[in-house]
């Protein structure tokens, strides 16, 4: 019986132990619960869903073949998300990207204002509140764009994927005092920009 | 009004309290609890936080259940392929080196046929149980592999006219 993604009490341990011990059908269940978050930290790296696809296939891969390096007791999730993020940077790099995140649209551009919008419907869809809405996500990402590449991915990987400070030090490879400055500065740096937002309000 | 509205929390202020500083539990100030028009003005902030960081995946959210299903099938099978392959070389070794070992008996020279060569003794007692028509074979096969050993020099002419011989009418 191979666990799947809503199983909600397995034990990921042991189930590492049974894919060590030959039980290779036993990964199934890593495969089933993490590819959707691994395609999305791919994603946002790469902005390329073919290739993000193929980051995620090759994370699962690479952490199939090297069992024997993962440390017991350590999770599994961060363990991956440093793959596949390395892995991304070494695909990055052989496209001569220099960004580890891409860069998001000035604002006002026509990107910004093409972009799907409707993802998360506000509850309240009341034009005021709509316009509302859209002018914070623009001020947000025109805040964004003036983040360094590092703060950035740092900032996403908290704010957007929701990981937690020791994870993100984990997976980037600093310790938690970097990762907590690289947050502070992000933050810092953002709330510059938006000082002036809507003071005319 | 005036004095209301001054009370009011900035956009930075806002912004401060969506994205709480990593670690710090959000402690929301007195006003906001009490005032409405901030309590949505912070959702709203938290709002945008939120879509634009989906945004930023849409193409990753907008597959359905089934296409996750077959991404994670393609992964699966990606590493089935793996799995096999790395099973087989044990094998794949071995018969390297059973091949290796068997090249070397092929190619090493064997000792010299005079060692080979059964004994005399042995020999005729052998021929004395064969029928007649064997034993005459015997017999011939016995000579050819005398004379090929050289044993008796020259004596391939007795056996097989010379052909040079026929050109220059000597036969």
């Amino acid at each position: 019986m191979i666990p799947h993604r809503t199983d909600p009490g397995v034990d990921e341990g042991k189930l590492l132990a049974e894919v060590r011990a030959g039980r290779t059908e036993s990964f199934e269940h890593f495969v089933r619960k993490y590819q959707c978050k691994i395609t999305r930290v791919a994603y946002r790296m790469l902005r390329d869903l073919g290739e993000a696809d193929c980051a995620a296939q090759e994370s699962f891969l690479r952490a199939y073949q090297n069992l024997a390096d993962f440390r017991e007791g350590a999770s599994f999730e961060t363990w991956l998300t440093r793959i596949c993020i390395n892995w991304c940077k070494d695909r990055m790099k052989r496209r001569r990207l220099v960004v580890y995140f891409h860069q998001a649209p000035a604002s006002g551009t026509d990107e910004a204002e093409s972009g799907p919008r409707d993802v998360a419907p506000h509850p309240d869809p009341s034009p005021e509140r709509r316009a509302a809405s859209h002018q914070i996500r623009d001020r947000l990402r025109q805040a964004m764009a003036s983040l360094s590449q590092r703060q950035r991915a740092i900032f996403e990987l908290k704010h957007f994927e929701e990981l937690s400070i020791p994870e993100i030090a984990a997976i980037t490879g600093v310790d938690t005092g970097t990762v907590k400055s690289h947050l502070f500065r992000a933050a810092a740096k953002m709330r510059e920009r938006l000082r002036d937002f809507r003071e005319g309000d | 009004m005036e004095t209301h509205r001054a009370t009011h929390l900035t956009d930075e202020e806002l912004f401060a309290l969506a994205l709480p500083p990593a670690g710090e539990p959000e402690a929301l100030p007195p006003h906001v609890l009490a005032c409405a028009r901030c309590g949505r003005a912070l959702q709203e902030w938290k709002a945008a936080v939120r879509d634009v960081g989906e945004e930023d995946v849409a193409a990753v959210n907008a597959r359905t259940a089934a296409e996750w299903r077959a991404v994670e099938d393609r992964t699966l099978e990606s590493l089935r392929r793996v799995i096999p392959r790395r099973s087989r070389r044990p094998i794949v070794w071995a018969s390297g080196l059973a091949a290796a070992v068997l090249l070397a008996i092929l190619v090493a020279p064997g000792p010299p046929a005079a060692k080979k060569a059964p004994p005399a003794v042995s020999a005729a007692a052998h021929a004395s149980d064969l029928s007649p028509q064997d034993a005459a074979d015997d017999a011939l096969l016995r000579d050819v592999a005398r004379l090929s050993r050289g044993d008796d020099a020259g004596a391939w002419g007795g056996l097989v006219p010379d052909p040079t011989a026929v050109e220059e009418g000597r036969l």
